[in-house]
């Protein structure tokens, strides 16, 4: 579904190259769910970034569902994020100025649904996730793991094929973080294909390959046993 | 400190075309400022230079009907006698006259006035004898540049000139230039014993030969106890019993429009109240847009202060910092706005009728110190503001961005607010110019291509019979006609009532008018009833139809206007400009008594044409050479009042489009600035650039809307009232709201568009990155 074949990423300034990443090597199945693992500054979230067409690798070919990136045009990438990718991010990054309701259903105007099916939709999802009494609420009057929740449920609503995590549970404490971790895991077994970043082994132990990058270098594959 | 300066110039590099507009804007709207304001300063100082100013007066009669500026002549000697307090009494005619000088004749602004002129008004002698000046009738006094221009170099003390009706009179002394400021102008100063000048005005006998007296009166007296004595002087004169004599701070005159004609030049004190408030409300507005974008530009900054924060600077300075920018901005605008008010005060003379003289107001303490506290206060608030916001919260707060934008509601208050300003003056600009378009076009009723008018003056003045057939010899003049006044300058019109066997006719303004046989053809003009003149006829007249169908005459049998018998009946044409109705005329058959020409050529050869005309009454008048105007071109100078209103209220719809953009442009950098973040998941989640871009302007689009719903109803009435002085009315239409609305939208969301397309073309991982 995803190949990256030699990927490099560097700045450039007037004397030097600064790589983020170099030599990136993965490939990623339908239904996977991977853990990409890695001190700070190792390149996680460029990597991620690229993955999900946020950015733009220097070098190297990279296969989106089979179609090299540096091929798609802008509006393409558009279209990609409406129905392709959802991402989640360590801060939430939910509209402050939306309610809960507004906010998943936000993807799905951007996608064109129409309203009575996006009302189904997000009812649909509320319902999935326990949080139904919150659908007027605003983000701030949410609980860090409730704020996770929605920013899942909006990522998820426009039913895409890839999910990108970037620490999903970094500002949570540990007992929100297994629910979500758990709700992952549920995804993936439904057939969403997964790639998380994270600094938890424990978190990494929810995927089923691990990639290890230390100074935007692939360590080496890892494959998990699944707990 | 140089840390500071380099800062700034740093950050002027990375913005510079938003820093640039900035700038500029604010340094733009202090350049109109300062010359409205300059032009404000002159205007209050008109006369204010005569060291007598505060105890100057000057004579005016009072009765029920009107205030007439002027006293007889022979009532001069009884106010010195009654008030011996009057140290000196001055009395002042002014007139065009026509001089001669060796062999060419030109015009001239003459004043006739006693020696006593020269103190009241604290006249400087340059040349020539110093006592007991225009002593004589034949003495004259003139101006140093009137010198300069007809003698050039040479000392004209004791020259001769020539002047109408044979006089002669011999230069005595040359005097300075009244002032820019002084509200009376002239070349000349004559004695005030001057046929030439009071038969000219039609008063024949010296008892009613009139003046205008100004006065210098002893400090030590109270002005009333003055009045009372000569209040009653007039009252033994015939026609004068229930006249009283008032006197009237002289400073008080220029801005005194109430009191009939007189020989000062007056403003209107309302016009320059009215510019006041507009400089007022420009300076409170750029002020409000320039501090307005400034903060929004230091509020990018957050980021870089907290760095200097947790680095050790202390509250102290950061607010030095700050300081320092902002004054360097507001110094380096302030001088910019003084080089465009020097660069730009020409293009003000002609709509304010006055030069503008920026340098010389600059000197002005008053301005100095005005420009010196604006300085202080906007730099400071500049600077201060967001200093203070930023030394407030602790610097972790900051680096989390904690601190929200907060983006008042006030801004966008203002902001529609000038948007509709600018809708408002748009609007009345393009009624206004439709107007001006729809009087210079209309149908006048005669063909005023090709036709041009000429005034017989000097030996030309009754020898039009001779130059019409010398004309009429070449074959590019068509027909030539010759009249007293013209259509457009009608000299005389009557009002009354007169009786044809018995029947009363009665009617008002009936314009008249002494022409020849061939008018009607000159014109183009059809005539409807009865015949044309004959070279034979007297006394008899042509009216319109309009006159024709008000009187109800049914027949020209037997009918007559205060006894001059009407033998035809013309179309209906204009005779006056577009803020009059058609109106009733009277063409009295009289060659004799004309005063110009009006020539109507084919066209073929235009300069040739003018040329023949300048020739052929040359050749009767060789010292006075003329310049034949086209109808065409002096009926558009009828509108220059409503032509001079349209380019004031470009200047203003400028100026108020500049600050409405400013304004705009600080509200959309505020805003894209505070929707980062929402920008960032909204584009993560699929959203394209043009759906960012629609929402972020939505918000702006509304405060236009309403703009133009407020706007639309003031612009209607005020244009309604301003056609109301025009007898003819172009409308005002739709179109006009359509094109100021959609003009006003478009640049609006052009400015707006600039900011929300940097907003949404970002890419989302960078507004997403820094938690």
């Amino acid at each position: 579904m995803i190949q990256l074949k030699n990927i490099d990423k560097y700045y450039e300034s007037r004397f030097q190259r600064t790589f983020v990443l170099k030599g990136i090597n993965l490939e990623v199945k339908r239904g996977e769910f991977i853990t990409i693992m890695g001190p700070s500054g190792a390149g996680k979230s460029t990597l991620l970034n690229i993955i999900g067409l946020l950015d733009v690798p220097s070098a190297g070919e990279y296969l989106f569902f089979d179609q090299p990136a540096h091929k798609i045009k802008e509006k393409q990438k558009v279209q990609y994020h409406r129905s392709h990718i959802g991402f989640i991010f360590q801060a939430f990054h939910l509209i402050d100025e939306l309610n809960v309701y507004e906010n998943i259903e936000t993807p799905l105007i951007y996608r064109g649904v129409k309203s009575s099916e996006r009302k189904a939709i997000v009812a649909d999802l509320l319902d999935r996730f326990n949080i139904v009494a919150k659908k007027d609420l605003f983000p701030s009057q949410l609980s860090g793991g409730q704020q996770q929740l929605v920013a899942i449920a909006r990522a998820i609503a426009g039913k895409p094929k890839l999910l990108l995590a970037d620490e999903p549970t970094g500002n949570l404490h540990s007992e929100q973080g297994e629910m979500i971790m758990k709700l992952l895991r549920k995804l993936n077994e439904d057939g969403m294909t997964i790639i998380q970043v994270t600094h938890s082994k424990e978190n990494a132990g929810y995927g089923n390959r691990i990639i290890q990058l230390v100074d935007g270098m692939v360590e080496k594959p890892e494959a998990v046993v699944l707990s | 400190m140089n840390n500071a300066f380099k800062s700034y110039y740093r950050n002027f590099r990375k913005q510079k075309l938003i820093y640039a507009i900035t700038i500029g804007g604010f340094a733009m709207s202090l350049a109109v400022l300062i010359i409205i304001v300059s032009y404000i300063i002159e205007e209050r100082s008109v006369d204010k230079h005569f060291p007598n100013i505060h105890s100057m007066y000057r004579i005016v009669q009072l009765d029920r009907n009107a205030q007439v500026p002027q006293i007889p002549q022979r009532t001069y000697q009884m106010v010195l006698d009654r008030a011996p307090e009057i140290e000196k009494l001055c009395l002042i005619n002014r007139n065009q006259v026509l001089y001669e000088y060796s062999g060419e004749k030109n015009r001239a602004t003459a004043v006739c006035t006693n020696k006593e002129f020269f103190d009241v008004f604290s006249v400087e002698v340059i040349l020539g004898k110093t006592e007991n000046l225009l002593e004589s009738k034949t003495d004259l006094v003139i101006t140093e540049s009137f010198a300069k221009l007809v003698f050039g170099n040479k000392n004209p003390v004791g020259e001769l000139l020539n002047f109408e009706k044979n006089e002669q009179k011999e230069i005595v002394a040359v005097i300075a230039d009244p002032l820019n400021t002084s509200s009376l102008k002239y070349d000349l100063l004559f004695n005030p014993e001057q046929e030439l000048f009071h038969s000219k005005r039609g008063y024949n006998e010296e008892s009613y030969i009139m003046f205008d007296a100004v006065f210098v009166l002893n400090s030590n007296i109270n002005p009333f106890e003055t009045q009372a004595k000569i209040t009653d002087i007039l009252k033994p004169f015939e026609g004068y019993e229930e006249t009283l004599l008032h006197i009237q701070p002289f400073k008080e005159v220029y801005f005194d429009l109430k009191t009939g004609h007189d020989v000062f030049l007056h403003a209107n004190l309302n016009m320059i109240k009215l510019l006041s408030l507009i400089a007022l409300i420009i300076l409170v507005l750029a002020i409000f847009n320039y501090i307005n974008l400034t903060t929004a530009l230091n509020s990018e900054r957050y980021k870089e202060i907290c760095i200097r924060k947790t680095t050790g600077a202390r509250r102290r300075t950061i607010f030095f910092q700050f300081l320092t920018e902002s004054y360097l901005s507001c110094f380096i605008a302030l001088l910019i706005g003084i080089i465009f008010a020097i660069l730009i005060s020409p293009l003000f003379k002609d709509l304010l009728d006055r030069e503008i003289n920026v340098s010389s107001s600059l000197q002005n303490p008053q301005i100095l110190f005005a420009i010196i506290l604006i300085f202080v206060l906007v730099g400071g608030l500049t600077g201060v503001l967001p200093a203070l916001a930023a030394s407030k919260f602790n610097a972790i707060d900051l680096l989390q961005r904690k601190v929200l934008l907060k983006n008042p509601h006030i801004r966008g208050v203002l902001n529609t607010l000038q948007l509709t300003v600018t809708l408002a003056l748009i609007i009345s600009l393009i009624t206004i110019t439709k107007q001006i378009h729809f009087v210079k076009t209309k149908d006048i009723g005669f063909d005023k291509e090709f036709l041009l008018e000429v005034g017989l003056e000097g030996k030309a003045h009754g020898r039009a019979a001779v130059i019409k057939d010398n004309l009429l010899k070449h074959p590019d003049i068509v027909d030539v006609s010759a009249t007293h006044g013209r259509p457009f300058g009608i000299y005389s019109s009557g009002s009354g009532s007169w009786k044809n066997d018995s029947v009363e006719y009665s009617i008002e303004n009936l314009a008249d008018l002494n022409t020849d046989t061939s008018f009607i053809s000159t014109f183009g003009l059809t005539l409807i009833a009865g015949r044309n003149f004959r070279l034979t006829d007297k006394n008899v007249c042509i009216i319109n139809d309009k006159t024709y169908k008000y009187l109800q005459l049914n027949e020209l049998e037997g009918k007559s206007i205060w006894g001059s018998e009407i033998v035809g009946v013309v179309e209906d044409f204009h005779f006056k400009n577009m803020y009059n109705e058609l109106g009733f005329i009277q063409l009295n058959y009289n060659p004799e008594e004309v005063s110009h020409l009006n020539i109507r050529i084919s066209g073929n050869d235009i300069p040739g044409s003018l040329k023949v005309i300048k020739e052929t009454i040359k050749e009767i008048e060789p010292a006075l050479s003329v310049e034949p105007r086209f109808y065409e071109d002096w009926i558009n100078t009828m509108y220059q009042k409503e032509e001079r209103q349209a380019k004031a209220i470009v200047i203003y719809a400028f100026i108020a489009l500049l600050l409405s953009c400013l304004g705009l442009l600080g509200l959309a950098r505020f805003s894209a600035i505070r929707r980062t973040k929402e920008i960032g998941i909204r584009k993560v989640n699929g959203a394209k650039v043009r759906e960012i871009l629609a929402l972020l302007n939505s918000g702006f689009i509304k405060w236009v809307l309403i703009a133009f719903v407020v706007s639309c109803p003031v612009a209607y009435f005020a244009m309604h009232r301003w056609l109301q002085s025009f007898a003819y009315r172009t409308s005002i239409s739709l179109w006009i709201f359509a094109t100021a609305g959609i003009l006003v939208m478009a640049i609006s969301l052009l400015v707006v568009s600039w900011q929300s397309w940097r907003a949404a073309t970002k890419n989302p991982i960078e507004a997403l990155r820094y938690e």
